[in-house]
């Protein structure tokens, strides 16, 4: 399991402002039931400077989750959520503006370590640690738009979608069961 | 930095923003001196900095296909008429953030495609491209400037000389354009759905 949060605590100012805004917002303790995780790009140090911090959840029951979502966070700037189907999944997603963050929460009945998002992240950390290059191309091509698994995809020269290649990827390389 | 709605508060800041982003492209001379109206509804956000404006994005959109857009679809559209960051805050995804926010918007509104056109500048084309925006159509802008170049201007007005032009070439022989007239260029037309990316998950 990746602690990003941990990692985020011993990071560089950004990670360790984000670290504190998480603390601040409480988050983890609020929605401890639904075991959130911190993915994305903020944990692996590979953020720009606009990233979102997205945290996926465990919900077996989204009624319950909205209804806490909106009792913690929809009093905050660019408050949103949404209720749909992804994969034939019911999931939730939430975003909002807490100091200098956006936050990006998402949710489903899946558990957060068989999520995509945190698959892609494990994936992503042990390309990083073979390849200690890349990290500063994906930032450059990050700041130039692309998305975090285009630019992995674009350096692993691997093509198709990126959000299934780096999934497959994985999986042949034996980086994810 | 944050993202809001434009406010006429802003409108010198725009205009500098403006004027400052496009001074390296090629619409360095498309100046404003007052930000642009539209007659559809619009989504006009700003990126603000230290109560400056360093990023902009206004989108007219549709509430009839084909009333802005070119698209040439039976949904409804989305024109991107400015998009600009402030030389400074340049390459930091800014530009991208407001993006991103145009299309949930877009997406809310019920939106089905942005529509933008573009010059010639690689960098800018590149963008459009990387971020998920098609090709559909292109023609030329050309320069007309100079007694050699306006020669092939006339007037119906008596006692009115044409000293300077620009216009739409929409036909086949770009080549006998671009050696008649030194200002040539390739305005392209990109559209991109507004879809709901969830791949990330």
């Amino acid at each position: 399991m990746i602690h990003s949060i941990e990692r985020l605590r011993t990071g560089d100012t950004r990670q360790q402002e984000a670290y504190k805004t998480i603390l601040q917002l409480n988050i983890l303790n609020d929605l401890q039931h639904y075991h959130p995780v911190l993915c994305g790009t903020y944990p692996l140090a590979i953020f720009v400077e606009y990233s979102d911090l997205d945290i996926i959840l465990q919900a077996f029951h989204l009624d319950r989750l909205e209804s806490d979502i909106r009792r913690f966070y929809s009093g905050f700037s660019d408050f949103s959520i949404k209720r749909k189907r992804i994969r034939d999944q019911e999931v939730i997603k939430a975003n909002f503006q807490f100091h200098t963050f956006m936050f990006e929460l998402f949710g489903q009945k899946q558990a957060v370590d068989q999520q995509n998002a945190y698959l892609r992240m494990v994936i992503e950390d042990h390309i990083l640690k073979q390849n200690p290059t890349f990290k500063r191309e994906v930032i450059r091509l990050k700041q130039e738009g692309m998305n975090t698994e285009a630019c992995f995809c674009k350096l692993l020269r691997l093509e198709g979608d990126p959000f299934e290649q780096l999934l497959l990827y994985g999986k042949q390389t034996g980086i994810i069961g | 930095m944050k993202i809001k709605t434009y406010t006429s508060v802003y409108e010198k800041s725009w205009l500098e923003c403006r004027v400052l982003a496009f001074l390296d492209t090629a619409y360095y001379d498309n100046v404003f001196r007052k930000k642009e109206q539209y007659d559809n509804p619009a989504i006009e956000l700003v990126a603000i900095k230290d109560d400056r404006i360093i990023g902009l994005i206004d989108v007219e959109y549709e509430s009839e296909p084909n009333s802005v857009c070119t698209g040439n679809n039976n949904k409804c559209g989305g024109m991107i008429w400015h998009l600009a960051v402030h030389p400074d805050y340049q390459r930091q995804g800014i530009a991208w953030q407001l993006l991103k926010k145009v299309e949930t918007i877009a997406l809310e509104k019920g939106l089905a495609y942005l529509e933008v056109w573009t010059r010639d500048d690689p960098w800018v084309l590149n963008w459009y491209k990387r971020n998920g925006f098609t090709p559909i159509h292109s023609y030329l802008h050309v320069f007309l400037g100079g007694n050699q170049e306006v020669m092939n201007l006339a007037s119906k007005l008596p006692d009115l000389q044409p000293v300077q032009a620009w216009a739409h070439y929409t036909g086949e022989n770009e080549e006998m354009i671009r050696s008649a007239f030194q200002r040539v260029h390739r305005c392209t037309g990109f559209i991109k759905k507004v879809i709901e990316n969830d791949s990330f998950y």
